[in-house]
């Protein structure tokens, strides 16, 4: 692949441009979805892509190419000089720096087993074990991948690493309205723990039969992993300077300020072991680096690229996308309780174990809601009492993060189909949160 | 050229074994330019493009895809799709069968009378500038920080080829505009507008949108509702709400929970289930008002096609019948397990990825009643015309749409601005508390997500004006 780069690099310069920067990839994998009737479908794919960033006299122009032929490649690049002749020069231009970085190998990116793996052994092995946990079905998916990345500068900088990613997204039913979620996600077969997310799924599921309906209101919640890596992923796209400074994060303003309890720490950490986002370098060829965005309870940074670096007068965190900076893998610190004890802390209040459908108000306010799915249960006296059903969280960022009081210290990687950004999220209890049902709206 | 490479795909695939084969060849170029307050940003461009193959071997599916159409790599991937497939039958009971065996050739194009692409970038940002600069002095009381606006193009063009002999080719242009400002007022705070505009077709479309009109009055809507809006006092209350939010309300409600592959629990691990069940056909679901409709066919919409991705002709499908449902959206698969055959309904979104059963344009069709008749009869209610967030559940039942441009109903008469009255309510009160459809029928465009990986596909959502009778609205976050 850094041969492709490369060949794409000296086409831009060619072009006259001062500023290259190309990533090409090729993906390979399985994507199998299954239920306990068996494979509705076995997906085998296998791409190639090629995306530059080139720039010349204050402007710059994105390219994507996912096809084969690189002279294709090297022909569609022609349009582009015309189309930067045509725009204006952007407000803040920033060139790919010409210091030239050595970037360090990260632990546990690539496991050589993943793609040597046979999948539908693995999920044999679901089906079989949740048979055993006697639910009425069970649905999931099933993605293996390897990947391998290279980058090139026109300013001479390179780099290239392989990534596996190995992920199982699986729900298990029981009764009518009843269902558990269970996650297993790694970069490494042995620390894919695919069994214990099938029985989490099951026993979940089982837990939560016959529910019954809350009252809606401000409730003492214990959030379990998922739900705070979907939040959490949803704080870390408004850390990212782009949005802060487009007026759409209701984290603009605030650096410096408490937004959390002093326990909270949370890092965007690019080349964290086994991160499924780890990577070397980002999409300028930054080395990728730990940030803290909230250092105990205070919001410390921001997410940047080298223009917003520039525009906010720092330097890039390494969280360069193409244009906006995205996180990478989200890591909030370890605290100091375990799930059992918090909640033995909680004398009435909700436990929620999934959610998704997050949407907003008002990004600014970081006002939104997000639908409960999968288990919810009562809390009563530190012990779970009753599942629940119809529940929302309706309520606002800052006042999530404000009202947040204890960390477990147990924590899982959290990433499926509906929480994109990779969280290692610990059990999570909030105080005042705002609860909605569909009986009165608020 | 892709002809040959699509037939050696599905022979390749039949001497492999598979009893059923298909070859997909798409292409996808885009072109978009963003202005971020005043700024214009880069532009961006993308091309991808590549073959997929799906097969039925041993009485299980296999798909495979590459973007390299040379042919020991297309040879390859049709192996793989035949191998996949077959590994799966051993994991799968109940053995997968299409309908629709109909051989069928097609060509079809949307022609566009001023080509997207015959227009200067140049000339797009100049646009993108005189539409945030209208914005920015459409106000006299509050200021807009937050403007970014998209204008992007896209044209879509495939060869499906199947062992049956099908053989269709299509090429569809999609023009779109993004909208998101946020209003600023230093004592009441503030208040955000996001929409898309959409439409199969080229410049025209732009042109059509009259975009500086359009965005001027969403300006002074939007001032209007942060200076002027009061809080609603959540209480039982008749509500009209205007074609946007009708649209949502029948892509969430109805259309999403139709999808038959969501009904046989398909797509459960993903984008949910469905509160529908398979021997729901003629269940009544809503009042004698309550309509829905998805049509592929619509000149124009967002959602066109006349062909859907596995090579079935489109036609307009009636999902709810004053009340009671009608059919559900099937492709070949599940209109095989339903014995009613494929309605047309699945769509793939790249080259990558397998056809899903998918919306197109969904939507309530107009009623007799003008819109003053609909206010006319209100005593006490709200007005929603738009919306900013929402959310259902995963089984399309527990569903919220937050008012944003809205206002107060008194006596038959639209009064004051409303701020972000709130509709969270489940969707068989909500069918059957609706009483009267307008007929000022509208579409709006939106990208409707489904699948892993997920599937981002162009639909339009719509309807008249709709009157919901004696439902619980809040907005005053008191319960």
């Amino acid at each position: 692949m850094l041969n492709l780069a490369e060949r794409i690099v000296k086409e831009g310069e060619r072009l006259g441009f001062e500023d290259t920067l190309v990533i090409a990839r090729r993906s390979r994998g399985t994507l199998s979805r299954f239920s306990d009737k068996g494979v509705a479908l076995n997906d085998s794919f296998d791409s190639s892509e090629v995306s530059l960033n080139a720039g010349k006299e204050g402007r710059k122009v994105v390219a994507h190419f996912t096809i084969h032929d690189s002279d294709e490649i090297c022909k569609e690049l022609k349009r582009l000089p015309n189309l930067l002749k045509v725009t204006d020069p952007l407000a803040i231009y920033a060139a790919l720096p010409t210091k030239i970085e050595k970037y360090r190998v990260i632990d546990g990116l690539f496991d050589k087993r993943v793609g040597e793996l046979n999948h539908f052994e693995i999920m044999r092995d679901i089906i079989n074990n949740a048979d055993g946990e006697k639910v009425d079905s069970i649905a999931g998916t099933l993605t293996l991948v390897e990947s391998e990345d290279a980058m090139c500068t026109s300013q001479g900088q390179e780099g290239c690493y392989k990534r596996s990613e190995i992920e199982l997204n699986l729900r298990a039913f029981a009764d009518k309205e009843a269902s558990g979620q269970g996650i297993a996600v790694s970069t490494a077969f042995d620390k894919f723990d695919y069994l214990g997310a099938t029985r989490k799924a099951c026993r979940e599921a089982k837990m939560a039969e016959k529910p019954v309906n809350v009252d809606p209101g401000k409730w003492e919640v214990l959030l379990a992993p998922p739900v705070v890596a979907n939040l959490f992923g949803e704080v870390g796209m408004f850390a990212s300077a782009y949005y802060v400074d487009a007026g759409i994060s209701f984290l603009a303003g605030k650096l410096g300020n408490k937004i959390s309890m002093e326990g909270l720490d949370l890092f965007d950490w690019g080349n964290v072991p086994y991160g499924l986002a780890s990577s070397p370098f980002d999409w300028e060829g930054t080395p990728t680096r730990q940030t803290r965005i909230i250092s105990k309870g205070v919001l410390s940074s921001y997410l940047h690229n080298l223009t917003t670096a520039k525009r906010f007068n720092t330097e890039s965190t390494g969280n360069a996308g193409w244009v906006v900076p995205e996180p990478t893998n989200l890591v909030i610190a370890p605290g100091t309780e375990t799930e059992k004890s918090l909640l033995k802390k909680v004398s009435k209040g909700i436990y929620i174990t999934n959610n998704w459908y997050t949407r907003y108000q008002n990004y600014r306010e970081g006002t939104f809601s997000s639908v409960g799915r999968d288990a919810a249960f009562l809390i009563e006296s530190g012990e779970i009492k009753k599942p629940l059903k119809g529940i929302r969280i309706s309520d606002s960022l800052p006042s999530l993060l404000s009202n947040i009081c204890s960390v477990s210290k147990e924590r899982y990687w959290v990433r499926w189909w509906d929480a994109e950004v990779p969280v290692l999220a610990p059990f999570m209890l909030v105080n005042e949160l705002g609860i909605t049902t569909p009986s009165c709206p608020a | 050229m892709y002809e040959e490479i699509a037939e050696l795909a599905i022979n390749k695939a039949v001497s492999f074994g598979a009893s059923w084969a298909e070859a997909r060849i798409q292409s996808d170029d885009s072109f978009s330019i963003s202005i971020k307050n005043g700024s214009i940003e880069q532009p961006e461009i993308e091309k991808i493009r590549g073959i997929s193959i799906r097969v039925i071997a041993g009485g299980a599916l296999g798909f495979a895809s590459t973007n390299a159409l040379e042919r020991n790599r297309v040879i390859e991937a049709a192996e793989m799709a035949v191998k996949g497939a077959r590994a799966a039958s051993s994991l799968t009971k109940e053995k997968i069968e299409f309908a629709n065996g109909k051989e069928e050739k097609a060509d079809f194009s949307v022609r566009e009378k001023r080509p997207f692409e015959n227009v200067s970038p140049k000339s797009i940002a100049s646009l993108l500038k005189e539409l945030d600069l209208r914005v920015v002095q459409s106000a006299k009381n509050a200021k807009f920080p937050s403007r970014m606006f998209t204008l992007s193009y896209q044209k879509t063009r495939k060869l499906y080829l199947n062992s049956e002999g099908s053989q269709i080719r299509c090429c569809v242009p999609r023009a779109s505009f993004h909208f998101l400002c946020g209003a600023y007022h230093p004592l009441k705070g503030t208040i955000e507008r996001s929409f898309q505009l959409g439409a199969s077709d080229g410049w025209k479309a732009v042109e059509r949108w009259k975009l500086l009109e359009k965005v001027e009055r969403e300006a002074k809507s939007l001032e209007k509702n942060l200076v002027k809006g009061k809080r609603n006092q959540t209480a039982s209350m008749d509500l009209v709400v205007g074609p946007e939010v009708a649209g949502i309300i029948a892509h969430e409600s109805i259309g999403h929970p139709a999808e038959a592959d969501r009904i046989l629990g398909r797509e459960v691990a993903q984008a949910g289930g469905s509160y529908m069940k398979p021997d729901w056909i003629g269940k009544r679901i809503g009042s004698e008002s309550s309509t829905v409709v998805d049509d592929p066919i619509l000149p124009g919409s967002y959602g066109f096609y006349l062909f859907d991705d596995e090579g079935v002709k489109a036609r307009k499908r009636v999902i709810v019948s004053e009340g009671k449902i009608n059919e559900f959206l099937q492709n070949r698969e599940t209109g095989k397990n339903f014995r009613t055959g494929s309605n047309g309904a699945a769509r793939a979104s790249l080259y990558s990825v397998e056809p899903l059963v998918r919306m197109a344009n969904t939507y309530f069709p107009a009623g007799n009643w003008s819109f003053e008749e609909l206010i006319e009869g209100v005593a006490h209610g709200i007005y929603m015309k738009n919306f900013m967030e929402w959310n259902i559940d995963d089984k399309r039942i527990n569903q919220r749409y937050v008012g944003l441009e809205a206002y107060q109903i008194e006596k038959g008469e639209i009064q004051d601005p409303i701020k972000l009255p709130v509709l969270e309510i489940s969707t068989f009160e909500l069918h059957k508390r609706l009483d009267a459809r307008g007929k000022d029928l509208e579409f709006h465009a939106a990208t409707c997500g489904k699948g892993d990986p997920l599937q981002a596909i162009p639909v339009f959502m719509g309807g008249p004006s709709l009157r919901f009778s004696g439902v619980r609205v809040g907005g005053d976050r008191k319960c």
